[in-house]
This record gives structure tokens, sequence and C-alpha cells, in this order.
């Protein structure tokens, strides 16, 4: 559940990127049927070298994985990448993937209710107020590791 | 033997966390918190408050599996450790001798006491 008294934006269709999307897709689906076609219909002859026959099965399932990768592209399912970014710089990575796993839950929900501009600033916010906190964190484990080690090496010295 | 008292926030962390029983993990302790109190709170402060409650050996964690929605990272459950139950009741108890002889009117949500 998101807070009750945010304002329903409608999403705003992005028209450009859209079509862009579009047309990859076509592209892909063309590309990789031909693929296909071609793959199964050369397996029925026994002097087509089995080399091309898995070529082009590995091109086919490169072009599925461009097309994947291409579609998710500013999608739902990615945070941006600069904040991404930050985040797993500045945190352990223990809790640098839990906590971008929570960001891209709560990220896909807002995207798809509010849209893009909305999930995007929603992530900023989120990036900067946990600055302080998570730094004040680190700090507050580095200092206690100090005073522990000084406190240890102080009783040893007595 | 020291007692161990919480913060406020800690303490509403463990008491969101024991009323989240087996699904208690970042997004839902973040969600309720945010319900019950009535303002808005970060992930990064859920997180440190999280690991300091866990560094204190109030909580313990384990992770799940890795789901596709959270692009395949796992959720990181939480559930209070009898340390933790020991310093919501020290908390209580200290609070409540606070309280007690004050001679004023809680207001609570079934109204004054």
């Amino acid at each position: 559940m998101l807070q009750a008294d945010r304002r329903r934006i409608e999403p705003k269709a992005d028209s450009k990127s859209f079509a862009k999307r579009t047309v990859v897709l076509i592209g892909l689906i063309s590309a990789n049927a031909v693929l296909l076609s071609l793959s199964f219909f050369l397996t029925k002859y026994d002097w087509i070298p089995v080399v091309l026959v898995t070529t082009l099965a590995a091109l086919h399932k490169y072009l599925l994985n461009y097309a994947y990768v291409e579609l998710n592209k500013d999608s739902e399912s990615r945070l941006p990448q600069f904040g991404e970014r930050m985040i797993v710089l500045f945190l352990p990575k223990g809790l640098s993937e839990c906590m971008l796993g929570d960001l891209l839950e709560e990220y896909t929900t807002i995207h798809a209710e509010f849209g893009a501009s909305r999930a995007r600033i929603w992530f900023y916010k989120q990036l900067v107020t946990s600055l302080r906190p998570l730094l004040w964190r680190n700090l507050e484990v580095v200092v206690r590791t100090r005073i522990r080690i000084l406190t240890d090496a102080n009783r040893k010295d007595a | 033997m020291k007692k161990r008292m919480l913060g406020a926030f800690e303490e509403e962390v463990l008491l969101v966390i024991l009323h989240l029983e087996d699904n208690a993990y970042g997004v839902t302790i973040r969600r309720m918190w945010q319900e019950v109190m009535g303002r808005r709170i970060s992930v990064g402060a859920i997180y440190a408050t999280l690991d300091r409650l866990e560094q204190k050996g109030f909580i313990r964690s384990e992770l799940g599996e890795a789901t596709l929605e959270r692009g395949g990272r796992a959720k990181r459950f939480y559930k209070i450790a009898a340390p933790g139950i020991q310093a919501l009741n020290e908390t209580r108890v200290g609070r409540e001798k606070m309280i007690e002889g004050l001679g004023f009117r809680w207001e609570t949500s079934r109204g004054k006491v």
C-alpha cells in the first residue's frame, strides 16, 4: 500500500521510446522466426554441417537475449543505473543487495501506478534520504571497532 | 546486570517485526511503520536500524529465495531473538516507571485513560 494522500497521475506514454521498442521487437521477432525456420529446415539434411546449425541456434539465442535486455531498458524492471551504482559503491554487499531488491520492488509498484518519472523521483529521494543514516551507521561501526581495538590493546599492556 | 534500553525508533521497529511474524523484511517493515506512525521513512533509515539491532543480538536474519520481481535479489527476513524480547520488556517497564504518578490522563486510541 502506498501513501493514500498521493495524487493519482496517469502514466505518460513516451511515444518515441514506444515506437523504437516496437521496431526493435518486430525486427527481432522476424529475425528469430527466420533463424528458427532455417535451423529446423537444415536439420533434415545430413549433409549440412552441424557447425552451421549450431551457429544459427547460438545466433538465435543471442538475439533472444538481446531482445530481453533491449526491451527491459528504462522499463519498470530496472532501477536508474546511476543510483544503483551509488548504492553498490557505498554499502557492504550483503546490505546493498537486499536494499536494491526492496527498492526495485517498490519502484516497480510506483512505476506501474504513477509512471516512470514519478518512480525515478521516488527512487532518487530514497537514495538521498538514505545516505545520512547509512553513512552514520558506517561511521558508528568504524568508531566502535576502533575503540574495541584500543581497549583490548590497553588491557594487554596492563 | 546492565539493562538494555532501546531507542524509540528501535523499539518501534522491533514491535513491527513482532507484528509481521514470518513476513518481516525491508519493504513490509517500512510500509507497516509508515501506516502505523503516519509518517514517511527512508529505506536507508530502516536498514541502518535493522543492522544495529542485529549487531546487538536483538534480531536475527536469514536470506529468502531470490525472486524475479526483485531482479533476482533475495529478501532478508528478520525475526526477533530472545534478547530483543527482553530489551522490549525492560524498555516498557522503564517507561511505565517514568509515567507512574504523573497524574494526568493519557490519550490512547480508545480515548483518555
